[in-house]
Order: structure tokens, then sequence, then C-alpha cells
């Protein structure tokens, strides 16, 4: 309690004042951003000093140049760079050359996507595929590289339509995120709810790092709102509308003169079946012979005809009854559609494909029905095909689908007049019904003097400069993925708690401070001596000091799949630069997509070099190789991916076909730049790991080389092929390591 | 029952420090694979205490009224209108305001076995089992969509990613095998509708997730060593892995290495263990056909069986066999009677082989659906000619075979339309507190934190069902 007495504490004010003048002068100069993480650190100094914790040293050259390249672009630094930092060192110039990269928005905008449950897909088991999602995927990559204040970041997701600008609707492709449940039997209002708590799901994670999914069935004591309070939330997001579709605003006339068009032909058509409509009761007139004895003196029917049997009912038990007026064979020769005329009815039986079991029984056919799906309509459908004029309209009609449906388009949502009011499902059952709320804020959110009314609101209350939680989240977010824990940890011992804290609220202020830049805050936390630390752990510390330890020293982490696979592609010279574009579709191993509704229709060429970010995100088909290094399953918000180990994952690493490809380029690559094996060696260690090897590695590599080299010869025999092979076999070594695989 | 709970708590705890991954990975180094039994041997009889599970899940919702549920009133009453009282506000998946007509069976039942188990014509194979089945006709379960029940039935849970059954056992029982997966998920049938996070690990460790074996007779997409680069070079490839994260980890002191040097060793095994494991074609010919894997029609869910036999006799300890599909909304007749004929035979010599080859004292395995179908008609197009059942959710059966299960009881009574449970009626939570009961485990004790909350497959108020376990 006197402790501010002693030296330590003195010391302490002193820094602390150093900090608020620092920060007052930069505030107040718009000195260079350079300076401001020195803020950072010495704050950080203060907590070690207080805890009596000596920080680990400065990582190596290589290493953190490696670490900043895969923290800010995914990407490896090249051979010059891990040279070029060997003969003079700007670590200041090489973030900043890397936060202008438009690789840093793609690296930074799949983070934020595991965020947003970002998918290609509905999800569920229907799971159609959305192919306009990634005009928001792209988006979010450029609003990282464009540095976009995280403010308008945040309200444009919420709320970009109700901007009257057309394209900043695409950002409220945000909301479209949910998953949508479109399987048989579906209640649309039911899945349309769902889909809403998703989307307050998603919020309250994404801007605010509160798990709500509890408040969704009831009032948990654990979880800062009630259920009620949940539903306020839901009934902000209740007037949405959601389209199959926006069309960009330049292709708005393009959009207008094919529905014209396709109107034209509507009309066409609906005058050519009147015309035909006259000839069709005509045919069916003289075909139908005269009605029959009644049904009543044969034998009753069975309701499980198969095909055989009908056939055989048709010639035996009812022999004369009936006959074929006539047979209409479709493409592939099958029988698709024979016409029966039975005791004055006209049947239609449509055997599709082969599946007897499908076609509807003889008795269906006993009545002339009229409406859709009757056999009269399918009869007509039939008749309506012969017409050459009727098929030339309808072909034109495919045409113009087909055309409006490639006008480039976004997933957005736009506000509709339903009533923002919603109903309290009891204990989350849809079915039990509980108060009506309106659309208002929790109370424990309620600190700002702003108590939004609807969608705009509530976008703007969350967007506030003013809302300090939604920073603090955000600052917290950025600084576990680049230090590997976060600041705020409730799980530690108060101590450090609170000093942890401390460090966050003084990061949040400037981040503030600073017009909520993510790339300042990035760039401010990336500069700081604690970004800078070895990872290395000390095996001399015991375990609690370690815990304690984590502001004095960097942390390593295995890559995630879509760096693994970049990387490998980057090394094997194939990765392709471009930004933005339509997700790609790899090929999948054989029967892969057995289990889905839709066939996978994999591309091919060299679009299937771009970067992981842009391949498809099919929910119920993710990615064997991603999913074996813990790619989220899409169903619900992931702030970090965890790590697992997995025999599955060494596999996919050992044995991807799509990455054996790329590190046999690699190989081809190293054989070619370089004659002697050491060097060659130097250059794979210094492309993959940006340092060196040492001795002992050195050897190793050797002696794996020519263990490859004497079991490749046997097919190979010697000169440049047998050289690639066995450098593809260490290539692939070297993919595999630990450090090959982690970021450290 | 918690004495298991303690030791794997125990395990779990000191597992994750760094010395025991060392020490775990130094035992697993230098270990030769272990040779697989082949057929000629003498198969392995496993301790009682080591218990497998087969799960045999028929996708989309079987027709209990056309395979196990004899109610005649069905038949007699066909196309009247089943009582208002019972289907009072009650909401169908495609039923829709048109009226509710009773829909009868065309199928013939009789008496099986000394407890006299009703079994329609539909499974002449399985019928002959009787004596080796528990069965139970009066379970109920919350959801009647597709999805959400099928989640509800195999994690527990209807919405988000909850650990599924197989994982809750494999977590609670520990590991068991080195060379291959502990949970393997198999499917046959149509392709459809279920996907992966019915065999999800949820937030229990990744080791704990479903291994998915293709349509094909591939263990993992990545099985295959690239052409040119297995056996031998695979090994040294492994070994040189090995070698420079050993240099890594004197300089790094970072346990997580040993563990990474441990899985590619383990996958390198289970390269090894695969082929064997899927080559069926040193089976004796009365197996090969018993499992039908010479007919088309049993083709498919024969090898499943066949596999989940070969799984669990190396130790496997959860198999889960998908088979779809079970959904039918028209032609339930000539459709049952389908997708009857593909699994009836292949089950039959399941339990057969199982009781021959002695693994049926340590082997547990139950069949059932998400949810059951209706005893009224639908026909969506036209309500005057019913053709197909909808979902129900309220009585739908069960049967259980194998190790501690009460062979030859028959639990429960529903009423004469099979619409609820009159006697004996059980939440499927009881019935997944049951299957964890004969597989040794406590569903009370048996919990795992989340986001600093405890979760469990089934809540406290879930009760064993006594009369299935002997």
């Amino acid at each position: 309690m006197l402790s501010w007495m002693d030296g330590t504490s003195c010391r302490r004010l002193a820094a602390t004042l150093v900090v608020v003048s620092v920060c007052a002068c930069l505030a107040s100069a718009q000195s260079p951003a350079s300076r401001e993480y020195r803020s950072v650190d010495s704050m950080i100094s203060e907590v070690l000093a207080e805890q009596e914790m000596t920080p680990a040293g400065k990582a190596s050259r290589g290493e953190l140049l490696r670490r900043v390249h895969l923290d800010l672009t995914g990407l490896l630094p090249s051979v010059e760079d891990c040279e070029a930092a060997e003969s003079g060192w700007n670590f200041e110039r090489t973030v900043d050359r890397l936060l202008s990269s438009p690789h840093f928005g793609e690296r930074w905008g799949q983070h934020w996507l595991d965020l947003v449950v970002y998918a290609d897909s509905d999800g569920f088991a229907y799971d159609a595929t959305r192919p306009a999602a990634w005009r928001y995927r792209d988006w979010v990559i450029a609003a990282f590289n464009a540095d976009m204040e995280f403010g308008d970041f945040t309200f444009l997701q919420l709320a970009g339509d109700l901007t009257g600008v057309h394209q900043e609707a695409i950002p409220t492709g945000f909301l479209r995120n949910a998953r949508d449940n479109k399987d048989g039997g579906v209640d649309p209002e039911e899945a349309r709810h769902r889909r809403q708590v998703e989307r307050v799901t998603t919020i309250g994670f994404a801007w605010l790092g509160q798990k709500l999914a509890c408040a969704e069935c009831h009032d948990h004591p654990e979880e800062s709102i009630s259920q009620a309070e949940f539903t306020q939330l839901l009934a902000y997001l209740e007037p949405i509308d959601e389209a199959e579709r926006a069309v960009d605003s330049d292709q708005q006339a393009t959009l207008l003169q094919q529905q014209r068009e396709r109107h034209r032909l509507v009309r066409k058509m609906a005058d050519r079946e009147a015309t035909l409509k006259e000839g069709f009761a005509a045919w069916v007139h003289k075909r139908t012979p005269e009605p029959r004895s009644p049904m009543a003196t044969q034998e009753p029917l069975r309701q499980d005809y198969g095909t055989e049997d009908w056939w055989r009912a048709g010639t035996a038990v009812f022999g004369g009854l009936f006959t074929i007026v006539g047979i209409v064979l479709r493409s592939r020769g099958m029988l698709a559609c024979a016409m029966v005329v039975w005791t004055g009815a006209i049947g239609v039986w449509p055997t599709f494909g082969t599946d007897a079991a499908a076609a509807s029984r003889p008795d269906d056919m006993l009545g002339e029905k009229e409406g859709p799906g009757s056999d009269r309509e399918k009869l007509w459908k039939e008749y309506l095909g012969c017409d050459p004029q009727h098929r030339f309209c309808r072909a034109e009609m495919a045409r113009i689908d087909a055309r409006i449906s490639t006008i480039p388009s976004f997933l957005a949502v736009s506000e509709s007049d339903r009533h923002p009011i919603v109903t309290v499902r009891v204990n989350g059952n849809y079915e039990v019904l509980g108060e009506r709320v309106r659309p208002a804020l929790p109370e424990v959110w309620e600190d700002l003097a702003i108590s939004p009314t609807d969608r705009k609101g509530f976008a703007e209350w969350l967007a506030s400069r003013d809302n300090i939680a939604v920073s603090r989240h955000f600052v917290n977010w950025v600084w576990t993925r680049l230090l590997g824990e976060p600041l705020s940890n409730d799980e530690s011992d108060p101590d450090a708690r609170r000093l942890r804290r401390r460090v966050l609220h003084r990061l949040v202020d400037e981040f503030v401070r600073h017009g909520r830049s993510p790339k300042w805050l990035i760039r401010t936390i990336v500069l700081s001596d604690a970004y800078q630390r070895s990872s290395v752990e000390r095996s001399s510390e015991s375990d609690a000091a370690k815990r304690r330890s984590f502001l004095g020293r960097q942390n390593r982490w295995r890559l995630d799949g879509e760096a693994v696979r970049d990387v490998t592609l980057q090394l094997s010279g194939t990765l392709l630069p471009e930004v933005g574009g339509e997700s790609v579709r790899p090929p999948l191993p054989p029967g892969f997509d057995d289990v889905t509704y839709e066939t996978w229709k994999p591309q091919t060429g060299a679009l299937l070099n771009r970067r992981s970010v842009y391949l498809f995100k099919k929910r119920s088909l993710a990615n064997p190789f991603l999913t074996a290094f813990d790619l989220p399953a899409g169903t619900e918000a992931v702030a970090v991916r965890p790590e697992t180990n997995s025999a599955t994952q060494a596999l996919a690493g050992l044995n991807s076909p799509e990455l054996f490809d790329a590190t046999r380029l690699w190989a081809s690559r190293i054989v070619e730049s370089r004659r002697e094996p050491s060097a060659r060696i130097e250059t794979a260690f210094l492309q993959l790991l940006a340092r060196r090897p040492t001795s002992a590695e050195a050897r190793v590599v050797r002696e794996s080389l020519e263990r490859f080299g004497a079991l490749f010869s046997v097919h190979a025999g010697a000169g440049q092929g047998a050289d690639v092979a066995a450098w593809t076999g260490v290539c692939r070594v070297l993919l595999n390591t630990d450090e090959g695989l982690t970021r450290n | 029952m918690n004495v298991q709970h303690l030791r794997r708590r125990f395990f779990l705890g000191t597992a994750s420090g760094l010395g025991a991954v060392v020490a775990a990975w130094l035992a697993l180094k230098g270990q030769a694979s272990r040779k697989l039994p082949d057929e000629q041997q003498p198969r392995r009889v496993a301790k009682p205490t080591e218990r497998s599970c087969i799960f045999v899940f028929l996708v989309g919702g079987p027709s209990q009224f056309d395979l196990y549920e004899n109610k005649p009133a069905l038949s007699h009453r066909h196309g009247e209108e089943l009582p208002v009282s019972l289907i009072h506000n009650e909401r169908f998946s495609f039923i829709g305001k048109e009226p509710k007509k009773i829909l009868g069976t065309k199928r013939e039942f009789r008496r099986y076995g000394q407890s006299g188990l009703e079994v329609s014509e539909l499974l002449p194979h399985l019928s002959g089992r009787a004596n080796q089945l528990a069965y139970i006709r009066s379970l109920y379960t919350d959801e009647f969509e597709h999805h959400a029940a099928q989640l509800l039935m195999q994690t527990g849970a209807s919405r988000g990613r909850s650990p599924s059954i197989g994982s809750w056992v494999l977590y609670g029982l520990g590991q068991e095998t080195r060379d291959i997966p502990d949970y393997v998920v198999l499917w046959s049938g149509e392709s459809l509708s279920f996907s992966s996070d019915l065999w999800d690990q949820g937030f229990l460790p990744s080791r704990c997730k479903g291994v998915l074996l293709g349509s094909g007779t591939k263990l993992s997409p990545f099985i295959d060593s690239p052409i040119g680069f297995s056996g031998e070079v695979q090994d040294a490839t492994v070994r040189s892995v090995a070698a420079l994260n050993d240099i890594r980890y004197r300089d790094t002191g970072d346990g997580r290495i040993a563990e990474r040097t441990a899985a590619y060793e383990a996958a390198a095994r289970l390269q090894l263990a695969a082929p064997e494991l899927v080559n069926t074609f040193r089976e004796p010919k009365h197996i090969i056909d018993g499992y039908g894997l010479n007919d088309p029609v049993t083709r498919g869910f024969g090898r499943s069986c066949l596999l989940a036999r070969r799984l669990v006799e190396r130790g496997c300890r959860f198999v889960t066999l998908f088979h779809s599909n079970w959904d039918h909304h028209r032609n339930v007749h000539t459709e049952v009677e389908r997708r009857a004929k593909e699994i009836d035979r292949p089950l039959a010599t399941l339990l057969a082989d199982l009781e021959a080859t002695g693994l049926a004292a340590s082997t547990v395995v139950v069949c059932t659906g998400e949810f059951g179908r209706t005893p009224v008609g639908q026909n969506v197009l036209d309500p005057a000619h019913l053709q197909g059942r909808d979902h129900h959710r309220h009585a739908f059966p069960a049967w259980l075979a194998g190790a501690g299960v009460a062979a030859g009881n028959v639990v429960g009574i529903t009423d004469e339309f099979g619409w609820r449970p009159v006697e004996g009626g059980h939440h499927i939570r009881d019935f997944h507190a049951t299957l964890l009961a004969l597989l040794g485990l406590d569903h009370r004790a048996l919990e795992a934190e989340s986001s600093g909350r405890p979760f469990q497959l089934a809540s406290d108020e879930a009760q064993v069902i006594p009369e299935l376990m002997a």
C-alpha cells in the first residue's frame, strides 16, 4: 500500500509520465507514426519489471523477416530479402512495404472471414452454392488493403445498403453469410429465424467477443445478456430482406434490356400456347375411345405396381382396356414417356431414367385431372414440346436466362417494411412462443447515450468511435493474431490480468486517437519489442513463469493450411499474384463429393494456382487438405483456429497431389539454379526458412539426399532427372519439418 | 464406471505435459508396425472391458410400420382419418392441411425367437437373429427435420458443433489402436444428405474426430504416397523429418515438435496398415457370400459391414455405418422393400460373424434412424392416393445387439396407431446414456469443458434404459 514510496514505483511513475508526455506530443504534433510503438514497449517493460521478469532476447533477423512476412502477407520473404537483411537491416521499411502489399489484405481478410463465417454455399444438407458470395470476400480484402477506418468497416457490413449508394450494399454480404436451410420440408420462416439468430450471434462474437449462443434459448447465469435481450437484438434485423441477388449499378441497364426481351418472349409464347390449345383438345379427343365398363368389375389395383407389373396388368388383367397412342422418345434413346388412353381417361407414364419405382402407379391415371402435376398437364407439356415455334421460344428464353444469370451481381440485404417486432422463442423452441419485443440494446451495452431503434441506428452504435468495447475487442483480436495470446485473458491470475488490461487499454486509446486505422495498429504492434522477441522457450522457466511472462516473448504456432499451400506454391514459382475474383474449385480426391447433392465441377489450368483465400468454400465439402490443417467447419465464428497435430494432417502434408506437384517444381528450380549440393541446400533453407542451415542440419539433408539418390537411381538412372527426384524428396522433407510448418 | 472416467481424466492431465509427450513419442519410435491378424490365424478374442461399437444409422428415417411395427389397426382402418386428438397442433414436414389418412402396410409380420419379436417379411435374414436383439419400440426425439434430427441422434444436440457420440466414446475410453483410426465412418447407398458435422469432435481433442472412409477403399484422401515415393522412400522421408525435428527440438525445447514427429510416424504406420485393412480378398467364401459382396444389391452395405467387423477386430473403438436413403415420402411400399433388401442379409451376417468370432462379447451393435415415419400417408400431388409417409418423431424403434445387451428383450408399447408411446417411452438421450453404459461409460461423469462450461452427450436427467442391458 505504501509501495509508491519505494524505488520501483518511482521508476514506474517516471516511466508513465514519459509515456503520457510522448503520447501528448504525438497527438498534437502529428509526428510520424513510427514512434508510437515505443509507448507500448514502455508499458510492457513496466509490466515485466513489476513481475520481475526478464524478457526474451530479440529474434534473429531471418526469423523476424520470415515472421513478419507470414504475419502480414501469408507468404515467405525472397532469398534477396534475406540477403538484404543480412547486409543492412531496416525493419521499419520492410514492415511498410508489406503493409502496402496487396497480399496484406488477402491475409487479414482471410482472418476476418473466419470471424464472420464466410462461405460460398448455403450449408446444411442441401448446401446450394452462392455464386455471388465472393463479392463480399473481395470487399473485405480491399477494405483491409485500403486501411478502411474500423468504424466505416463496421457500419457498412451491417447497414451499407442504407447509405443511399447502391454499391455500398456489397459489404452487407456479411449478413448473407448465415447458413440457409433449404432442405425439403423446412418451414421457411423458421429457417429465416435461424439465420437471424446466427447473424446476431456472429455480430456479438465478431465485434464484441461475446458468445451469445446460450442466450438464444434461455437466461444463462454466466451470460451477460438475457434471452429477451437477445431477441431484442434479433428485432433490429427483423425487417431485412434477402433478395436472390443484387445487380451492380453499372449493369442495371443491361439487366433491364434483357428483362424486356424476356417479357416479350413470354408474351409470344403465351400467344402460341393459346393457338395450340385448340389443336391439343382436338388431338386428345380424336385419340380417346368411348368409355368402357366401370373398373369395379376388375381385380382391385395394388398400390405397389412396379414397371413389370404394370405392363402385365395392361395386357393380362385389363387386356383391351387401354391402347397406347404414342411413345415419345427422349434423348439417350431411353423410353421417357408413354401416353396411354385408359377407359377414356388419359394417362401419362413418365419413366425418366431407369428408376421404375418413381413412375406413377396405374391408378393415378384414372382421373382426368387438370392443373399442375396432373397427367393431362404432363401430356400438354409433351404436346408443346413437339411444336417447333414453341421450342424455339423456349431455347431463346433459356439463352436470355443464362445471360441474366451472368450479369455481375452480389449478395446483399435491403430494408423491407416488416415490423421490427420479434417473439421470444421459449427455451429456443421455435414452436413455443413467448413475449413480443421491440429492437433495443441489452442493458449491459447501454453505456453510450444512444438508444438505436432500427438497424441503421444499431450499426451506428456499433461503429461509433465512443463504443470502446468494440475497439477493445478488435485491438485484442489483432494482438492475438500477432503474438499468439490475447491481452485480455480471463483465466490468468488477477495480477497479470490487471497488467495486461492496462496495456490493452492504452493501446485502445491510441488506436482510437489514430482514427482507428487497422494498419496503424498492426504497424505499431509489429514494430514493438514485444513482437520482435524470440519465440524460443527457455526450458529453465517454470510453467507458471512461462504463463505469466507471455508479454516478454513471442509465441510460435503452426501455419494454417492456406499458408502451407500458398507457401509451397510460392516456392514452386507458380503462385498467381492476382488479387480478387471468383472462387476457384480445385480437383478433389475421387469419390470425395459422393456425399453431397451437387456434383463438384473442378476447374483446370493455371487458375488453380491462385491463393488459398480464393478457394471455393463449400460448407458440406470442405477442402480435405485445409480441413486436415484445422479449417473451421463454416458453422460458427472462429477468432483463432485450433492448432492440432494428427496423422491425417501428416498424410495431407506428405501426400497431397497438389502440394507434391508444387514441391517437384520447387526442387527443379533449386537444381537448375545451383550446381553445388551445399549451395543448393543453402538456397532451399533460405527460401523456406529464411536462414542458412546449421552444420548438423546440412549433414542430415546431405544424408537424406544420398539416400533418395540411391533409391531413385534404380529407376531414373543418373543425370538431372535423378537429381530432381532426389531433391523433390528433400524439399518434401523440409516442407514437412516442424520449422517448415511453423511461424516462429 | 466412475473409475473409468477418473482414469481418463488422469491420463488427459498427464499427457498434456511435455514429458509425457516426449515419453509417448519415444515409446512409439522404433516400434515396428504391429502385424495384423491374418485370416488363417485364430481370431483375437477381446476382453469384455475393451468394448467397441458399430452404429448402423439408417439415414432419412426408415418406416417402422413396414419393418418391425405390426399395427393391425393401420391396415383395418386404411384410408380413414387418424383421430384428431392425436394430431392436434402437430407440425409435419410435408403433410399440409389435407385430411390425415391412415396408410396401411402391405407387409406380413411373424413372430421370431424366444421373445416373439415381430419382424416383417422384408427382413427374412435379420429375423433369424431375433434372439440376439434387444428391441425398443418407444424412442422419441425433439426434431422432425432431417439435419437437426440427425445431429440430435449423432451428437445429442440439434444445433451447433457438438461432439458426436463416437467422439465422446473415444474421449471416454482413450486411444486403443495406433495403426488405424479409432473412429471410422463408412457410408453406403445413395449419395445423400448428411454432412461431416455428424462425426465431428466439436470441442473435444481433434484425435476424437471420425475418419470418413469414402465410397471407395481409401482410409483417407491422402493415404497414398505420390507415385515413386511410397515404401522405402516414404520411410526415409519420415526419418529425415524426424531427424531435422530432433535438432529443432534441442534448439527450442518445444514439446509440440515431438508431438508433430509422432503424428508423422503414425501417418506412416497408417499407410502400411490401410491396404491390409481394406483388402477383403482373403476372407473365406462363406463370409464374402454372407455379406453379399457378390450381389450388386447388397454389395455396398455389405462391404461397410465387413469393414466394420475388420475394424473392430483390429481394435477400432467406434464405427458408424451410414446407409441411405430411407426418406420415403413417395412409393414407401416399393422403396422400403428395395432398401431392406440392401441391408437385411449383410446385417444378419454381421451379427452371426461377430458371434462366431467371439467379437460379440466386446462389440455393441445398434441400428436406428434419426426418427420414424408417420402412420398416416402422404401424397404431395394427390391426397387421395397415399404413396408415402412423412417424418415422425414421437415414437420410433431401435435395436441393439452384442456385448452387455439384454438379448431377446422388447421394450415399450405404443398406441394402436404407433403414434406415441403408451408405456416405456424414452427420449433418445436415454438411448445415448444406455449406449455409453454398454461401453462402460457413465453419461453423468463423461463431460468436457468448452468456453468454461461443462458439456455432456446426455444430460444428467437422462436415464439408462435397464431393460436393454443384460
